[in-house]
């Protein structure tokens, strides 16, 4: 008898004979199991790999995409990937954030947010904020990110 | 070649020497030659190794800066104690930590070897091969790091006092979390090693070796978890302990594999289940451990990770990324091609082991639904949802390596919800179902189930909070309180020993809970700063000086700013400039804190300024903190990043009862009286819990 307090221990009973009713039902309950589960895994599958986030922009990117069509990125909200230059100091909320790979294109920056330990010249960094305008290019950054200074 | 890269050559060889000794010497030299040449060379591979350690720590220390991997990671104006934690500051001196914890792990297992009579020679000859061989290959890894290389002369004429270590790492978090990080991912090699020779000798013994690794294992890496977060959250000032940054659920997922590890060992050393599954888990705990490792060693595939050592690369997918590391990195190709083959070997060996297990009938089908509760379904079902969980995990990575940091924090906070709560209906289940009888426990998970559905549809249409909240919640604090109540029940009358035995997991299950709960409040749940009080600016965060700033019930206010000059250098940085802001701090409109300083630290080097420090102010309260930095804008004015996060001394208690409860057990466990009756394998019996019967069969049982 099963209840509170006297939990059935498992029960492996190599001796009970296996008629061809069992057998049968157990063969069928296994293809269900065996359908259900492919059935989750698919699902869990479908879902986890259904896309819903933006990837990162690079600055060249988001220069020729809004010189092309300025109404689709005005006063959208990007996370620019790049390496900010002429920001000449803690007082200075204003800095031209460079593309890493063709240093021709660049987004003037005015951060409306702090600055992170770490953050210099040179550096490469992720700027969070929105574009406020197109031409010329500006961006109002509201968070920097930039890389964990741990190496190990 | 410096006495470093002798060591550590030295090492390798002795390594290479267990493990030849104890695979191919074994059909040729008699049993004591082996026995006693393979602890000679275990012993001598640790004390190698050792002072391989030493070695570097005396370089550290003595500031010797012609080596550069000191150079780097130092400075000679740095305090000892820093300069010690230099030695793990970076990854080749890391690499050299967790190889001497493996090696001590290897160490141990050869001097408690006579102990171990209850287990098998050939056992105890696989465990050493397994371990020494990993051991061997990292030596070669580490070796093909060149720890000790020499710094050139350019490097020496312009900073003879060496490159410094980051300001931001001179904390006492950092001379704790890499250590016991490595010390973490070391110990799951006795799992590995043990699972190995458990698949090739069949020693059914093996949890005795395995399990109390294990334990210890997933206590490292929970508080290496937890100092990360506490680092995170108090020191960098990234306002948060947990971004899903694919470092730290790379670190999470060996974390989850040890968990259900331990689940399926502590039924395999009670009732004999998980024979094939167990050692599996075993193997894939180190598996997951090497690609915690790769992960942050590759930071770079994944482009949105804070961890990204080499500055990030420019191809455009991650597979290209990829391709670039593995060509470029002799290291990230070794722990790449050590994961895939690790991973390889325990399918086959898992295989093997299944395709030889007997088949055994199937317990009678239950008339209903909640028959099939019983501990060994429960375990079956939390085993699998651990590891579904972690493959989702692992699928988001991957999926996400392009992806933004706030999207993909966004996703994986909201899809692992899921997850989450499932798991912690299943806990609940698992631990009423005795107290409350099958049919309720079972009511209690669909009621559970249908309560999250609901109440996150509900606060999602109503847009009142966060759905994330209503979604979680309920399963979260009815966990809390079944672990509770359990925890309650669990005094055994009589024996401390056995009422601490049997709390451990309990207090284990409290304290996940608990971080649960308060995860998921402290992240949903922050507040941000209302309007400014006072003629301001329109931006919210823009503080002038005698304004003030509302968050919640707390308000900041500017009452002073302050430039001074600094000489202070660490290393090539060299702090010219501190810039302070005075804060008054009150609370439902009483003062609470006065004259708050907080400081910001600013270097002007060769043209170019860099902000070296921003310092956090945490103003704790029970139930909320009152978080904030400042940006200088000029004399007269600042812009203030501030909110409050709640229940975060909740989420430090949940860490802190999780590393309790394991080591109570783990202490509980190991004081268990020992039993010197003959075993089945012709040695002694395991001091305890009992080992399996004699029929094998038992030891892979899987259904006909």
């Amino acid at each position: 008898m099963e209840g509170p307090g006297n939990p059935a221990a498992p029960a492996v009973d190599a001796a009970r004979p296996r008629t061809p009713s069992s057998s049968s039902r157990r063969k069928k309950r296994r293809t269900l199991i065996v359908l259900g589960i492919i059935a989750v895994a698919l699902v869990v599958v479908i879902w986890g790999w259904s896309s819903t986030g933006r990837e990162f922009m690079d600055v060249s990117y988001l220069v020729e995409a809004a010189s092309a069509d300025p109404q689709q990125y005005l006063n959208n909200t990007f996370e620019l990937q790049g390496v900010a230059t002429e920001w000449s100091g803690p007082s200075d909320m204003e800095f031209v954030l460079v593309d890493r790979a063709d240093p021709s294109k660049s987004i003037d920056v005015t951060m409306n947010g702090a600055y992170p330990a770490g953050f210099e010249n040179n550096k490469g960094m992720v700027v969070a904020g929105v574009l406020d305008s197109v031409s010329p290019l500006h961006l109002t950054g509201t968070e920097i990110t930039i890389g964990c200074a741990s190496k190990y | 070649m410096s006495v470093g890269d002798y060591l550590i050559a030295l090492a390798a060889v002795c390594a290479f020497g267990v493990a030849f000794v104890r695979t191919v010497g074994a059909s040729r030299w008699s049993r004591e030659v082996i026995s006693s040449a393979a602890r000679i060379l275990s012993l001598l591979t640790f004390a190698i190794v050792s002072c391989a350690l030493c070695f570097l720590a005396y370089l550290f220390m003595t500031s010797d800066m012609s080596y550069l991997y000191v150079w780097s990671y130092s400075s000679s104006d740095l305090s000892s104690l820093y300069k010690l934690s230099g030695v793990w500051a970076g990854a080749s001196g890391s690499f050299l930590l967790w190889i001497w914890f493996m090696t001590l792990v290897l160490a141990v297992e050869v001097m408690l070897e006579p102990r171990r009579s209850y287990l098998t020679r050939k056992f105890h000859a696989l465990f050493q091969a397994a371990a020494s061989g990993i051991i061997f290959v990292f030596l070669l890894l580490l070796f093909g790091m060149d720890l000790f290389a020499g710094t050139n002369e350019f490097l020496l004429a312009h900073y003879p006092d060496g490159w410094g270590m980051a300001l931001i790492l001179q904390t006492p978090e950092m001379i704790v979390h890499p250590p016991v990080v490595f010390a973490g991912y070391a110990f799951c090699v006795a799992a590995l090693a043990a699972a190995v020779s458990y698949y090739l000798s069949g020693d059914r013994n093996w949890f005795m070796v395995s399990l109390p690794w294990a334990r210890l294992a997933w206590i490292f890496l929970t508080l290496g978890i937890g100092i990360g977060a506490v680092w995170a959250y108090y020191v960098l000032g990234w306002g948060g302990y947990w971004a899903w940054d694919p470092v730290e659920t790379a670190s999470l997922i060996p974390w989850l594999i040890a968990t259900a590890f331990l689940h399926t060992q502590m039924r395999h050393s009670r009732k004999s289940e998980y024979g094939v599954l167990s050692p599996a888990l075993g193997m894939l705990s180190f598996v997951a451990v090497l690609f915690a490792t790769f992960a942050t060693r590759a930071g770079g595939i994944w482009s949105h990770s804070v961890h990204v050592f080499d500055g990030g690369q420019y191809e455009d997918s991650g597979l290209d990324r990829l391709v670039y590391l593995l060509r470029g990195d002799d290291t990230v190709l070794g722990l790449f091609s050590v994961m895939i083959l690790m991973l390889a070997l325990s399918i086959y060996l898992a295989y093997a082991k299944y395709s030889k297990t007997p088949r055994f009938e199937e317990p009678p089908e239950p008339e209903k639904l909640s028959g099939y509760i019983s501990d060994r379904n429960n375990m079956l079902l939390m085993v699998a949802l651990l590891l579904v969980t972690c493959a989702v995990m692992l699928l988001i990575m991957f999926k996400n390596v392009d992806v933004s940091q706030s999207d993909n924090y966004d996703e994986l906070n909201s899809k692992m919800s899921l997850f989450f709560v499932v798991l912690m209906v299943s806990m609940t289940i698992c631990l009423v179902w005795k107290m409350l009888g099958k049919d309720i426990a079972l009511w209690l998970g669909i009621g559970l189930i249908a309560a999250s559905a609901l109440v996150g549809s509900v606060l999602a249409m109503a847009d009142v909070t966060s759905w994330l909240v209503g979604f979680s919640l309920p399963s979260y604090v009815v966990a809390v309180g079944a672990s509770a109540v359990r925890l309650a029940r669990s005094r055994v009358a009589g024996s401390l020993r056995k009422t601490f035995h049997s709390a451990g997991p309990h207090i284990v299950h409290l304290g996940v809970a608990l971080i649960l709960v308060s995860y998921v409040v402290s992240s949903e749940l922050q507040q941000l700063p209302g309007e400014i009080q006072g003629d301001s600016e329109p931006a919210a965060s823009v503080v002038h000086l005698g304004e003030e700033l509302s968050v919640g019930d707390f308000t900041i206010v500017l009452t002073d700013l302050d430039v001074r000059v600094e000489h202070m250098t660490s290393g090539s940085t060299v702090i010219s400039e501190a810039r302070d802001a005075t804060f008054d701090i009150l609370r439902s409109g009483e003062v609470i804190r006065e004259d708050v300083v907080v400081t910001d630290l600013y270097s002007y080097s060769m043209g170019s300024a860099e902000v070296v420090d921003v310092e956090v102010f945490i103003y704790k309260s029970a139930l909320r903190d009152l978080y904030f930095s400042f940006q200088w804008l000029n004399e007269t004015s600042v812009i203030l990043d501030a909110k409050t996060v709640p229940m975060m001394n909740a989420l430090w208690l949940g860490l802190l009862l999780v590393v309790v409860g394991i080591s109570v057990r783990t202490l509980a466990w190991q004081l268990e009286p020992k039993n010197t009756e003959a075993g089945p394998q012709g040695g002694k019996m395991p001091p305890s819990p009992k080992p399996v019967e004699a029929d094998a069969e038992q030891s892979g049982l899987r259904p006909s």
